[in-house]
């Protein structure tokens, strides 16, 4: 397994938002969380990637323990997400957002840039052209040079998952990444992240789009309350009573 | 893009050309003061542009690091008989650490919090300044000499031209830093710290960074002060000065490279010219900065800049019709 959390609790006060929920993922696998709002999704996404540390439980990822680790060494291990509600660096360009991305595998540090060694320049290079083809790979290389906070909002979205994606990571967990695109973006979206999984890595997604989620994943978790309600390949779930219930009923 | 990118390889070897020009036009010991003072502001501007305007962290202590760099040369030249040099790299280092130390409090606090911390920290240095046998207590510590320039002191234009250097320096600092990992890792966690630790920048580390290399900036700025006017006291290293900092640094234009240059020179120059005026000139001072902020809220490089862009537009709108009036 790529990524197995055990019995993760969240609790903020007296609300339990995650509710000792166990989960894993393979490597190279498509794998969506469902439930409706307020259930614990975003939370949950939190506590393994360390934005928020899990009031209880353990996580391990790639046979480490990372329970206690910061988001920043998770990226280095591998593990890169977006946000929710969109989280990009506004004053800066949309090439330059994407080569933050590469922070983690830029090898300089301040003293050799203001030496200006050799390999810093090569280095410089190297991550202009890993951003410039990620962000053709998202379909975004023709805004490169614009302020990304000028960009409209189904494109920022692409351009958070090419900033998560330029560092080459084995998991990329997506928060939402439909939310507010039309049908053709979404259309691209899931041809976007198609390619994702192609490239070998893991995908985990929140999503609410249905078309979106029972199109590519592999695998889905329904989330209700905080808890695990149903895991299943995309028929069985669509087939679950109990989720029908909860969930898939309302939209319908 | 393009265009300043174009526009840069020329106004930046002019700019320095005509910097490397002035001293030789300046002919007496007042302006080359101005010109040195303009200098060293632009050096500690620089520093405090990579904080506040590329990490978007507020500092009300800079002036305490000018003042370590000052009392270190100061104290080392005088006392210790030390090169100038010398000082000047027990200064970066002794900044280093202190900036280091100040930096850390920002990992904890931001907003507010840190601007007391900090205006905290610029008192107390103050107040050691002000009560301290070694440092000359309020009185401050007079006849500092002036670096040796192959066996005799320097002059005011050899002067100019060691301050010169340093700007230089300082600026080149600068610009490899914002051009490389190191400083996109600063405006990423200027932009969203969230996001800037998600993608694996560890941001307390470059909190740290940023704090230490400003300070040293200051530091250099203030070993540059101290030999230079040659007698120093604690009122020059209050937090009043710290101010004044930050004040020059927005006024040029916050995360804009040349932004520390025109603040830095128009500072200089406006304190100079508005000395007259006595008890108003700090008002008047306050009136004009406020005036320039609200009709340049980029700071006057960003003005500036705008300015250009507008010119240039104007002339290849009148290029353009030319242009298709010849296919
Ligand atoms: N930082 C927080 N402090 C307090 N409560 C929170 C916090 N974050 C989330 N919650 C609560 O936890 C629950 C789960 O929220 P969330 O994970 O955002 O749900 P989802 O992403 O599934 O819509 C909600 O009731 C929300 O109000
Ligand atoms: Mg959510």
């Amino acid at each position: 397994m790529l990524l197995t959390a055990e019995k993760i609790t969240m609790k903020f006060g007296g609300l339990v938002a995650v509710d000792n929920v166990d989960f894993a993922i393979d490597s190279g696998e498509i794998r969506a969380i469902i439930g409706p709002n307020g259930a614990g999704k975003s939370t949950f996404f939190n506590a393994i990637s360390g934005q928020n540390y899990p009031t209880s439980g353990r996580i391990l990822f790639d046979g480490r323990d990372i329970t206690k680790l910061p988001s920043h060494r998770i990226a280095k291990l591998g593990m890169t997400r977006t946000f929710q509600n969109i989280l990009l660096f506004d004053d800066m360009t949309v090439l330059e957002n994407v080569m933050v991305g590469d922070h983690i595998n830029i090898k300089t540090n301040m003293l050799t840039e203001i030496l200006c060694l050799p390999h810093v320049f090569r280095e410089e290079r190297r991550c202009v052209e890993k951003a410039e083809e990620m962000l053709d790979f998202v379909g975004l290389l023709p805004y490169k040079d614009q302020r990304s906070a000028s960009l409209p909002y189904g494109k920022k979205r692409l351009l958070e998952i090419a900033r998560a994606m330029v560092s080459g990571p084995k998991l990329l967990l997506l928060d939402e990444p439909a939310a507010g695109m039309n049908a053709a973006e979404s259309a691209e979206l899931v041809d976007t992240i198609r390619r994702i999984s192609q490239r070998g890595v893991a995908v985990l997604i929140v999503e609410h789009n249905m078309k979106v989620i029972m199109n590519i994943s592999h695998r889905i978790t329904v989330l209700e309350q905080g808890k695990v309600i149903a895991e299943g390949e995309p028929a069985e779930i669509q087939a679950n009573e109990r989720v029908i219930q909860a969930y898939l009923g309302k939209e319908a | 893009m393009k265009n300043t990118n174009n526009s840069a390889k020329v106004l930046v070897p002019l700019t320095a050309g005509l910097a490397l020009m002035v001293p030789l036009f300046l002919g007496n010991n007042y302006y080359y003061d101005i010109f040195i003072m303009a200098g060293i502001y632009t050096i500690i501007g620089s520093g405090m542009n990579l904080l506040l305007g590329f990490t978007g962290q507020l500092s009300m202590g800079h002036a305490a690091f000018y003042g370590f760099g000052a009392y270190i040369t100061a104290i080392g030249m005088k006392s210790y008989g030390l090169p100038f040099w010398l000082c000047v790299i027990l200064a970066v280092g002794f900044c280093f650490a202190m900036g280091m130390l100040l930096g850390s409090t920002s990992c904890k606090l931001s907003g507010i919090f840190l601007v007391v911390v900090t205006t905290g920290f610029n008192t107390v240095v103050n107040l050691i300044m002000v009560n301290w046998e070694f440092t000359g207590r309020s009185f401050g510590i007079p006849g500092i000499p002036k670096p040796d320039w192959f066996g005799s002191p320097m002059n005011k234009l050899q002067y100019c031209y060691l301050v010169l250097a340093f700007v230089f320096l300082a600026l080149f600092v600068s610009y490899r830093v914002v051009h490389s990992k190191t400083g996109r890792a600063f405006q990423a966690m200027r932009d969203n710290a969230i996001a800037a630790r998600s993608v694996g920048v560890n941001v307390n580390k470059y909190k740290l960074l940023v704090f230490a290399v400003s300070a040293v900036y200051a530091g250099v700025a203030g070993a540059l002060y101290a030999s230079n006017i040659g007698y120093i006291s604690p009122t020059s290293f209050t937090s009043n000065v710290s101010v004044t900092i930050i004040t020059m640094t927005v006024l040029g234009g916050l995360g804009d490279l040349c932004g520390c240059i025109v603040g830095a020179v128009v500072v200089g120059v406006l304190m100079e010219a508005l000395r007259e005026f006595g008890d108003y000139q700090l008002t008047l001072y306050g009136v004009l900065i406020v005036v320039i902020l609200i009709f340049m809220p980029k700071g006057l490089m960003g003005g500036l800049r705008s300015l250009y862009r507008r010119l240039c537009s104007l002339v290849s709108r009148r290029r353009t019709p030319a242009k298709q009036e010849e296919v």
